[in-house]
């Protein structure tokens, strides 16, 4: 190989290097330090890595690097000037453009080129944003910020907001709480500085890479690594016979862990196309790609099944029969061979009597909903860089939502003990519940381990698309018995899931599934049946929503389907059934009470603005809708949703607060931003019980070592637990602050006042940092908090679309979500939440599913034909924050993380259902299904009468 | 991505600088395709860059355009305004991908790539277009549009030859033209494309049909045809709609004639 003598300049710096052939602009530039530039897809789809080429915008991973002569490159870090911003970056600072921020570089990089004179229209920038993905903001913030942001938003504090030397603040930055304090991590998003995980390489780093089965179901006969070890630069390369044999579950839950035990880090057996197979660890990852494909492996291919129904049948292929998995713990009335069924998950609730139930109604609908397996997208990859610290201590940098559940599974893979494995999760690009799953640091750790050199293991997109998880596809039935006035009397659920190769989060995401969407609704008989079937394909995961997404899509569109067939308004029917307050949710409750899982699982109704919510979705779409026009027709649909806080009892966060010498706050918490801004939101918290500026609280967050325990970012806990866990922090510190001022006043704890930042009482005054100065002894609070309850949040969707009754093509016209979320913390920071997950849902309804074909491969395993919205799908979303405070959150707050994306795909098929006479109940509604809905002529299948036939 | 089996990179000066052609190689033009998916059969790329085929030469004629004519270079020309024709060729280009892949993607890369899912192809094959191939040689030869692509990612291009140039003759650029799409999304590859174009003289029609099918095909009418008309004339003309996990071909078939409808709508 030549490598290519080129020269460049990038912002202003000259380069003079030789490069491989076949590098690429993006890994060149990532090379030198420029970070900033983002490694999201690497197939030009999705804009993260844009730079400026001589002025014009292009996507670096599309870029010889060997071509450059002598251009100029301008990248994210080179935009501010002089220490002032660049117009645009300065735009998206204050229109807080973006989550995790990961897309935010290329988005700025990209809107600038298409301002330069002056802003276009919003269809056009919706229109020429199709190249820049994000997948946490639903986009509605970005081109809020490029449009220039409505007045309401306008942030609470800017920057830069600089440090004070006087202790008093001004009274405007002491309220935190209910203010659009911006994220605090903003100047160093929009500037591109490193601070993902892959965005640090210390010296020496190694890199891994996964050799992976070609098949969907096959035990290893034969390795051959020789020809790979000899490759030049290969450090190591790893099998199942250099790793440590023992099961444990991806799935990131805290002890004892609801999931089955039934992965290895690398097996003699693959169970999905896509499952590891051998590792590399070499000098590049160019030499570890290579070396890989120098691995001869004999294979024993064995027969496989993807569809779960199948896999159940007596005779399938067994896909777990290894003695050493641990097998569920729950056990199938009447089956007495869990593996032999490739049964991952199993879960019957009930509650009455749904036969007699059934037996009163005045009409009977049973329907099949079929949820397809969709992928999370978060455009930061999953990467893992791990090392030993000079005694020997192993450390793992990680973009986990779960560090310390990461740290327990490395100590019970390697045996080493957990204070000697330190786990620190770096700034994280999304993870939506993918990163909820521990995937690439057991072997990175391995690799560490065997090599006793860094290495870094980062996720291609096809890896990410084909080999880590998936949303549960799901064939979910409903049958829901109703009187002819609407009222349910028996509804009842049987859920198969889509488990793939490995059980990790099967068994309670379909229970989410179940329990949900019947918790909803008051009716005297329910029951839920939910299977979650082991078959040889990518595994399903945690995924936002959790099952509730799939749930709710079932019955909400069946709750529209009832009113229709009544006469009824959808609204009125679901206020008629809807829980109310005081209501408890008792499914499955009196006869599981020995199962202790789901105590723990335990929700009530704490505020409930879903009447609220209602009503402003009914004036949001009070206009009378467009008649037909040409081969449009136009619909309106609504459904509803509701979702837990966080899970009640297990769901443990801690939280450390220290007084600085300087007067300062450090707060240390193991709570993990997933890019959503609860660094922020926690602060606030803080900043809120001790009436300081947020600006005055130092934050180390989730590291193992240097933070206390948090179970996690996952199940919309981080504001309610971490948040509660924050707020209790703060008034014991509040307390002992005062104790110490009263101290040092010489006067009782009650005469003394602690206000922006200052002790006063009548015998003096003192300020935080004085009184630091003045303290021998660390002022300082660690507690950790487990809600007792998880309070319920509610939302409501409308949605008005067109459907081209031509083509089958949709598109949305309009959206308005209403979530009913107590306190918002950060109004604008949960409108980003909204935004998001509606535009998450849009996909889920209309264009996203992964497509395997008979041999189990997914074809469509990148962004080109995986399609996510892009800015132009997405239409513009109305969000109401609905306020009432909650008894239990922390200032009356509840998780509002998940429940934004569950309404959105049953308001649209409702919708749909409006605009074309159509219930079309396979998502996503591509335009040919829908076509072939409109060709075929379908009618919904004829109500039945509960007359004795019950079918 | 990193295409980490290349071992070669060339940028000739001129066409005789190559004297040789090895069987791994393959021309780089915007590379937007290039870098876009592992490349694990190739190991050279000459860079077609230096040669400076990026030339637009308006003439009475007609259009002559280099084959490393960027999406961008076009689509910002100022086309003179009794080219309506040129309208389907922008609109095509405008659909692909973003802003940004345009500034480097050029047409002749497009071209040659030959997917299905192409979009400048239909619209040469609709404008009547003929295209200049060279060989390492010098040697020059002229295929018409509808002839240079022989199925999915399959041209009549010889090892070591190289698109040249497009002719677009003036006649077709001085009648109406229009691209139709048809996707899963607004945004995605297509699950259908027509492009059409009517002769201003004497009204004949002439679409390119892609994506439904493969390799592009050429429809013509001489005259509106009703419904049933067009629906027969597409059973009879038309051979190999795609059928793939994106959508089947029946679906493909029928898009394909209601794109016709309204291309034939649009053209008058
Ligand atoms: C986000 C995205 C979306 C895309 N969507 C589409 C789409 O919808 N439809 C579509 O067709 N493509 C699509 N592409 C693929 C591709 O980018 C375009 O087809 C583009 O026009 C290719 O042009 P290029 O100059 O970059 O080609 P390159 O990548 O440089 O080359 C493409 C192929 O053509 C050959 N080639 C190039 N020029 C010549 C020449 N003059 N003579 C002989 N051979 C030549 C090359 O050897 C190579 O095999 C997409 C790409 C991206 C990144
Ligand atoms: S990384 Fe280049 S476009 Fe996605
Ligand atoms: S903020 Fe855009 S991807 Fe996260």
């Amino acid at each position: 190989m030549d490598p290519i003598p080129i020269r460049f300049q990038v912002n202003g710096q000259p380069y003079v290097q030789a490069v491989p052939p076949g590098i690429t602009l993006l890994s060149l530039l990532r090379e030198l330090g420029w970070v900033g530039v983002r490694r999201a897809c690497e197939s030009g789809d999705c804009g993260a890595c844009t730079v400026l080429l001589e002025g014009d915008p292009i996507h670096s991973c599309l870029y010889p690097a060997a071509r450059l002569q002598g251009q100029a490159i301008t990248t994210i870090e080179g935009l501010a000037k002089n220490g002032e911003w660049d117009a645009m970056q300065a735009r998206f600072l204050e229109g807080q453009g973006f989550q995790c921020g990961f897309c935010t570089p290329g988005m700025i990089l990209s809107a600038r080129q298409l301002c330069g004179e002056g802003i276009p229209s919003e269809a056009e920038l919706r229109d020429q944003l199709r190249g820049n993905l994000c997948r946490c903001t639903g986009y509605q913030a970005i081109l809020e910020s490029i449009q220039g942001i409505p007045a309401s938003f306008a942030l609470a504090v800017r920057f830069p907001s600089g440090c004070r030397r006087h202790s008093t603040f001004p009274e405007s930055e002491l309220e935190s709480v209910g203010r659009n304090v911006p994220k605090q991590d903003g100047p160093q998003i929009v500037s591109g500085q490193p601070a993902y995980t892959g965005d640090f390489a210390p010296a020496g780093l190694l890199h891994l890479r996964l050799l992976r089965s070609p098949h969907a179901h096959a035990r290893i006969r034969r390795i051959d690594t020789s020809q790979a070890q000899a490759l030049p630069g290969v450090v190591a390369v790893l099998t199942h016979r250099d790793v440590p044999r023992r099961a444990y579950s991806t799935a990131g839950h805290a002890e004892p862990v609801p999931d089955p035990l039934d992965r290895f880090v690398l097996d003699e057996k693959v169970r999905f196309v896509g499952d590891g197979v051998a590792a590399v660890v070499a000098e590049s990852v160019a030499i570890a790609e290579r070396a890989c494909q120098l691995i001869q492996v004999e294979y024993e291919v064995l027969p496989h099944v993807l569809d779960p129904l199948e896999a159940m049948q007596p005779g399938s292929p067994v896909i777990h029969d290894e003695p050493e998995a641990r097998p569920m713990n729950v056990r199938v009335s009447g089956t007495e061979d869990f593996a032999s069924r490739n049964l991952a998950g199993y879960v019957c609730l009930q509650s009455g009597d749904p036969a007699q139930g059934f037996a009163e109604a005045d009409l009977i609908l049973e329907n099949t909903y079929h949820l397809p397996a969709v992928q999370h997208a978060h455009l930061e990859p999953h990467v893992s860089t791990s090392w030993l610290e000079a005694d020997g201590r192993l450390v793992v940098r990680s973009s986990t939502q779960v560090p310390f559940h990461c740290q327990r599974v490395l100590a019970e893979i390697t045996g080493i003990p957990r204070e000697r494995i330190r786990v620190i999760k770096g700034k994280i690009g999304g993870g939506f519940g993918n990163k909820q799953e521990i995937l690439t640091e057991p072997l990175c750790a391995l690799a560490t381990l065997k090599t006793g050199r860094p290495v870094q293991w980062e996720l291609t997109r096809s890896e990410e698309f084909t080999a880590t998880n998936s949303r549960h596809a799901m064939q979910i039935r409903v049958k829901t018995g109703v009187k002819s006035d609407g009222s349910l009397v028996a509804q009842e659920i049987t859920a198969y899931a889509n488990a793939g190769a490995y059980g990790n989060h099967s068994q309670t995401v379909v229970f989410l599934a179940g329990y949900i969407p019947l918790g909803l609704y008051r009716c005297p008989h329910k029951r839920f049946e939910g299977f979650a079937v082991y078959t040889n394909s990518m595994p399903g995961g945690a995924f936002r929503g959790y099952g509730a997404t799939q749930g709710t899509f079932a019955v909400e569109c069946q709750m529209d389907e009832i009113a229709h067939k009544l006469g009824l308004d959808p609204i009125q029917l679901r206020l008629k059934n809807v829980i109310q307050p005081g209501d408890p949710l008792t499914l499955g409750y009196r006869e599981q009470q020995d199962a202790d899982w789901k105590d723990s699982h335990f929700n009530l109704i704490g505020s409930y603005g879903l009447k609220d919510c209602f009503e402003k979705i009914q004036t949001a779409f009070s206009t009378p809708l467009p008649p037909p026009q040409g081969s449009r027709r136009y619909g309106r649909g609504i459904a509803i949703s509701m979702q837990g806080s966080g899970l009640s009892k297990i769901h443990v966060a801690g939280v450390k607060l220290s007084l600085l010498p300087s007067g300062r706050i450090l707060m240390r918490s193991g709570a993990v931003d997933v890019g959503t801004g609860s660094d922020t939101t926690l602060r606030q918290i803080v900043a809120q019980v001790l009436g300081i500026p947020i600006n005055q609280i130092d934050l180390i967050a989730a590291d193992t070592q240097e933070t206390p325990f948090d179970a996690g970012s996952y199940a919309s806990a981080t504001l309610y637990i971490s948040g509660e866990a924050s707020r209790r922090a703060a008034l014991a510190l509040r307390d002992k602050l005062i104790q110490a001022a009263a101290l040092r006043l010489q006067t009782d704890p009650d005469q003394v006042c602690f206000a922006q930042g200052c002790f006063s009482a009548p015998q003096g005054s003192l300020t935080l940092p004085e009184l630091a100065q003045s303290t021998p002894d660390p002022i300082e609070v660690e507690l950790h908090h487990a809600a007792d309850e998880s309070s319920l949040t509610f939302a409501v969707a409308g949605v008005e679309l067109a459907v081209d009754m031509e083509t089958g093509q949709i598109e949305l016209l309009k959206i308005a979500q209403a979530i009913d979320l107590g306190t918002a913390i950060n109004p604008r920071i949960c409108y980003g939440q909204v935004a998001g997950g509606t535009a998450m849902g849009i996909g889920y309804a209309l264009s996203e599913e992964l497509i395997r074909d008979e041999q189990g491969q997914i074809l469509n395993a990148g962004f080109r034909y995986y399609r996510i919205p892009t800015a132009k799908e997405v239409p513009p979303i109305e969000v109401h924050l609905v306020q009432q405070a909650d008894p239990y959150g922390p200032f009356g707050a509840k998780g509002v993380g998940e429940i934004t994306t569950n309404c959105i795909a049953p308001a649209i098929a409702n919708a749909v259902f409006q605009a074309t006479g159509l219930r079309l109940r396979r998502l996503p509604l591509t335009p040919e299904r829908v076509w072939q809905g409109i060709q075929s002529g379908i009618d919904p299948p004829q109500p039945v009468r509960a007359s004795g036939t019950e079918r | 991505m990193d295409l980490h089996h290349l071992h070669t990179y060339i940028r000739p000066q001129q066409l005789e600088d190559l004297t040789a052609w090895d069987p791994g190689w393959n021309w780089l033009a915007g590379g937007t395709w290039l870098f876009s998916q592992p490349q694990p059969h190739l190991r050279g790329l000459v860079d077609l860059h230096p040669l400076g085929w990026n030339e637009l030469e308006i003439s009475a004629e007609g259009l002559k355009l280099g084959a490393t004519c960027t999406f961008q270079q076009l689509l910002q020309y100022p086309w003179p305004p009794h080219w309506p024709g040129i309208r389907a060729l922008c609109e095509g280009m405008a659909s692909l991908a973003s802003f940004k892949v345009a500034h480097l993607a050029t047409i002749g890369g497009n071209l040659c790539l030959a997917l299905s899912v192409g979009v400048v192809a239909p619209v040469l094959i609709a404008l009547e277009a003929t295209y200049t191939l060279i060989d390492l040689q010098g040697s020059l030869r002229h295929i018409p549009a509808q002839d240079f692509q022989t199925g999915p990612q399959q041209t009549l291009l010889q090892p070591g030859e190289a698109l040249r140039s497009i002719w677009i003759p003036a006649q077709r650029l001085r009648g109406p033209s229009t691209f139709q799409r048809l996707g899963i999304t607004q945004t995605d590859p297509a699950l259908v494309i027509v492009a059409g174009s009517r002769d201003p003289d004497s009204g004949n029609y002439r679409f390119g049909l892609n994506a439904a099918l493969s390799p592009p095909q050429l429809v013509q009418m001489g005259s509106q045809p009703d419904p049933e008309h067009l629906s027969q004339l597409l059973a009879e003309q038309i051979h190999g709609w795609i059928a793939d996990f994106r959508a089947s071909a029946l679906y493909r078939q029928r898009m394909s004639e209601v794109l016709i409808r309204r291309c034939l709508d649009i053209l008058g």
